[in-house]
């Protein structure tokens, strides 16, 4: 694979009046593979087929390396099978009318690679994503997950410089999914590969990515890591994209030189935490949030800072947790209950939030 | 006493008993009706066919003079057959690649105008061919035709060039009615069908469009491109009316002009047609078949309305693809279409150089005679009648056998699918010995009822089709709701399926209504004096060389199916209904 860094400069993409995406800028190093994660209709399945040559911008470039891919300043624009990139698509698009060989062979037979070099090539790749045994199959013999398989091969076989994964794993049912993910790992340690994928599934796209870069509305919210932006979310919009918080209101209070967040319930309780983005709000009014895995359950006598006591108001038993809408003070939240304990309807609990996973946002709505 | 009345007591049960056990079955009771009644208008006539054809000459010299063993042994016949299988192989070649050109553009491509075009080859589809054939007289007539006169004064030849009374005559108006349009009609919402990824996956894969479109969209195609070609093959098998009038003159047969002449001789020739008739069943057998066997086989074209299916850009070559259309719809639908009005409206056909070109006279005349009313009459009457009667018996067809779980339902379906193999010729010519054999029948024999009948049958597979599958969109469901809250079988039947499926009833009426007025191959031999209908009017002013009079009976024909189509078009797309 040739070394190359994909840069995205200010690429737009309007149909008619509505902006799909927005000057957007993005930079995914050598080797690295950057998932985009938006909820459907933010422009991430758009920005994956501008890279791919699928969509021509209305602005902007994309460059690979010293190649560019399309810049509307230069009026290039590549069609896409002169960018040398392989896609692994979400309906797979597979071509029924081949073999499992046939198709994997395709985009060799298109480089007028020799007979035999084909045939080295299709059974290497098949025994990396261990389906040697089903080259001569039809494709609509084959299973969702070997069909993704498939479609993974015939995109690693040419070995291209970049390579394009749009939902790839929405087809498939949850276990399969999960069996996908734990794969396409393992085979990261076999081959280097330069990536850009799409979905709208944070777990893959934390579980996968190297970074993950977060679009709303045809803009980028957050680019980091995966625990940056599960940990340190930038907006509220990533924050509860990503996964599930727990969301109490207070008033802004000054303590010690250090803010806190005065509880709405009779006790008026404290909460000492952390001003998330901006370093103080402007508003009075706080919202504060934590991921419900940093939230420790207390026996009753126990005391602590940073407690809180709610009743219980309903409870609902789901197996593995029971979801529960707490009352505090006049406010109520969601809540799941770890199942180990019996809990019961109308019951006072007693939970901690450490300060250091406690963040503030301003409560602007 | 007591002994009578408990006899009369059991003979009252005993009555009770079997009304009770009919109510009980009614349901398959219906069924079997159904296809006891289909199946013998279907079977009778192909049997009928097959009796006449073998029956010994010296049996009853009524029925001909060549035996069936010698009918091969006619003038004319083997040579009727290579005709058919020359014009046939020739439409095919020149219509086929032009039809999957078209039907690329539309689904594939971003040509402007595409929905509109489409719907236009849909008209087309519905344009009598006799109509067309007149119009494109005007232009193509080696004596008077425009386009001959204007190579002449251009001085481009010293003979005129074209002659629609031809070989290629003949196959440029089957080209040009049923020879794309239906293609392109069926093959471009297969084209639409496919999912874009399929070829964006060839393209990131290093192909380049043209690469993409010949190692796989067109075979991707080639299932859907073999049934529409067996399809269009079987139609070309059965045209009558193109040959009829451009082959008289030059004395050239086809099957099913050879077959209608042998039942014009005197006295008509049985034996031979019938032998003629069954030789075209068994030539016509294998390919529908064949035709059933490869839309089952496998689907390679996917449903999947992801992704932007107009796939290709065609840049720089947007326009001229958008003025090829434009050009071409028009020159083959609006053209003969402005041409057979132009028609109607001179005083002596194609003769422009007369004092006064202009005339109402062939109108006003047509408007006051009486064979022109009459015929009008029974084609309205044919029309509506066979709509009607289509309507009530293929609903309860395309009911029985969609939901209706009774083992009567396979073959009824069969049944009424069968028709689709016989030529309309060959199933007029099975009437008409239905009509000496059967004395029931005789006394359709010559009135507008026997024309109902055979319009009824010829509409049945597409019909029940639509219906068919209108109703399966419909679901189970609504009609179990409608039998959960109470209602019996039939209460469901009247109050929830017949309204449901009105709008679509509706549809197939007017598409049988359609195709019954313009059908001239089924009803010509039946057709004549007093149940006389316009399509067969025209065959004669046709015939006898009246062009003028021919041209006002087909723009009335064009114009009524024209209006049929639109409304069948407005209510299909009202109602989402598939009417294809």
């Amino acid at each position: 694979m040739t070394d190359g860094t994909l840069s995205i400069r200010r690429l737009s993409k309007r149909f008619g009046a509505f902006a799909a995406v927005e000057s957007l800028n993005l930079a995914i190093e050598h080797g690295e593979i950057m998932a985009i994660l938006g909820p459907s209709g933010c422009g991430k399945t758009t920005t994956l087929r501008m890279v791919a040559g699928l969509e021509r911008p209305t602005e902007g470039g994309i460059r690979f390396g010293d190649k560019h891919f399309v810049s509307s300043r230069q009026r290039i624009d590549l069609p896409p099978e002169q960018r040398n990139i392989g896609m692994v698509f979400q309906s797979y698009a597979l071509w029924p009318h081949m073999t499992v060989f046939e198709n994997i062979a395709y985009p060799l037979k298109l480089r007028s690679y020799a007979r035999a070099e084909i045939e080295v090539r299709v059974k290497r790749v098949l025994e990396l994503i261990n389906l040697a045994h089903l080259a001569e199959r039809t494709i609509p013999q084959l299973s969702g997950g070997q069909q993704q398989r498939i479609a993974l091969a015939r995109a690693l076989v040419y070995e291209p410089s970049l390579m394009l994964f749009d939902e790839p794993f929405s087809n498939l049912d949850t276990q399969l999914r999960e069996q996908m993910r734990l794969e396409l790992k393992s085979l990261r340690r076999k081959v280097t590969m330069t990536g850009l994928f799409v979905t709208h599934d944070q777990v893959e796209a934390l579980s996968l990515a190297d970074r993950v870069a977060i679009m709303r509305n045809g803009k980028l919210e957050q680019v980091g890591t995966p625990r940056e932006v599960y940990r340190t979310p930038a907006s509220k919009f990533v924050r509860d994209f990503l996964g599930r918080a727990i969301k109490l209101y207070g008033h802004r209070q000054e303590r010690n030189g250090q803010y806190g967040v005065r509880l709405s319930d009779e006790a008026g309780t404290l909460i000492l935490g952390q001003f998330a983005g901006l370093d103080r709000p402007a508003s009075d009014r706080i919202e504060l949030s934590i991921r419900p895995e940093f939230v420790t359950w207390l026996d009753e006598s126990e005391t602590r800072e940073n407690c809180v006591v709610a009743t219980i108001e309903d409870l609902l038993f789901a197996g593995e947790h029971c979801e529960a809408r707490l009352r505090i003070g006049s406010d109520t939240v969601l809540f799941a209950l770890p199942s180990n304990r019996n809990w019961a309807e109308g019951q006072k609990v007693r939970f901690h939030l450490p300060p250091e996973a406690v963040s503030f946002w301003p409560d602007e709505d | 006493m007591s002994i009578s009345q408990s006899l009369e007591q059991d003979e009252v049960t005993g009555l009770l008993k079997v009304l009770r056990t009919l109510y009980l079955y009614r349901v398959p009771l219906l069924v079997g009706l159904l296809l006891a009644c289909i199946s013998f208008l279907v079977i009778y006539p192909i049997v009928a066919l097959s009796i006449i054809a073998f029956l010994p000459t010296k049996f009853s010299a009524f029925y001909g003079t060549i035996p069936w063993h010698k009918a091969f042994e006619e003038p004319g016949m083997w040579q009727s057959a290579l005709n058919t299988l020359a014009i046939v192989a020739a439409t095919q070649f020149i219509a086929l690649p032009i039809s999957i050109f078209i039907a690329w553009l539309l689904a594939r491509t971003d040509v402007p105008g595409a929905r509109t075009f489409e719907f236009c080859f849909w008209l087309m589809f519905f344009l009598p061919s006799l109509g067309v054939l007149t119009g494109w007289l005007l232009l193509f007539d080696p004596n008077f035709g425009l386009m001959n006169e204007w190579i002449l004064a251009l001085g481009l030849a010293s003979n005129p060039p074209f002659n629609l009374y031809s070989f290629w005559g003949i196959v440029f108006v089957h080209v040009t009615t049923y020879g794309i349009a239906v293609k392109v009609m069926l093959l471009t919402p297969a084209f639409r069908n496919l999912d874009s990824a399929i070829e964006e996956a060839s393209r990131i894969c290093g192909a380049g469009r043209l690469q993409t479109l010949v190692r796989i969209v067109l075979p991707l195609m080639a299932p859907a491109i073999m049934v529409v070609l067996i399809m269009s093959i079987i139609r070309g098998l059965e045209t009558f009316e193109i040959e009829l009038i451009l082959g008289a003159p030059i004395k050239l047969q086809v099957y099913s002009t050879k077959l209608y002449l042998l039942m014009s001789d005197s006295p008509p020739e049985f034996h031979a047609a019938g032998t003629l008739g069954l030789s075209m069943l068994a030539l016509i057998i294998p390919l529908i078949l064949l035709e059933r066997w490869s839309s089952t086989r496998r689907s390679y074209v996917t449903v999947n309305g992801r992704g932007n299916p107009a796939s290709v850009q065609l840049g720089v070559w947007r326009l001229p693809a958008f003025v090829f259309l434009l050009l071409f719809v028009s020159s083959i639908s609006l053209l003969p279409f402005l041409m057979l009005i132009a028609g109607s409206f001179m005083t002596l056909f194609g003769f422009f150089d007369l004092p006064q070109v202009w005339t109402f006279a062939h109108w006003s005349k047509a408007l006051s005679d009486i064979t022109f009313l009459s015929s009008l009459n029974n084609m309205l009457t044919m029309g509506f009648g066979a709509a009607i009667l289509a309507v009530v018996v293929y609903s309860l067809v395309a009911y029985c056998v969609v939901r209706v779980r009774t083992r009567l339902a396979g073959p009824l379906d069969l049944v009424s699918w069968l028709p689709i193999c016989v030529p309309g010729v060959v199933l007029s010519f099975g009437y008409l010995n239905m009509s000496v054999q059967v004395p029931l029948f005789a006394i359709f024999y010559g009135t507008v009822w026997s024309l109902i009948f055979i319009s009824f049958l010829s509409a049945m597979p597409l019909g029940v089709q639509v219906l068919k599958v209108h109703m399966l969109q419909l679901g189970n469901e609504i009609e179990e709701a409608g039998r959960v809250v109470g209602g019996s079988w039939h209460t469901t039947f009247r109050t929830i399926i017949v309204p449901l499926a009105a709008p679509a009833l509706a549809v197939v009426g007017i598409i049988v209504f359609a195709s019954t007025i313009r059908n001239v191959a089924s009803v010509m031999l039946l057709s004549s004096g007093n149940n006389r209908v316009l399509s067969v009017l025209q065959v004669e002013f046709l015939s006898s060389g009246s062009l003028g009079p021919a041209a006002v009976v087909g723009t009335v024909i064009m114009l009524i199916s024209l209006t049929a189509a639109i409304l069948v078009r407005l209510m299909s797309n009202r109602f989402g209904i598939h009417a294809r």
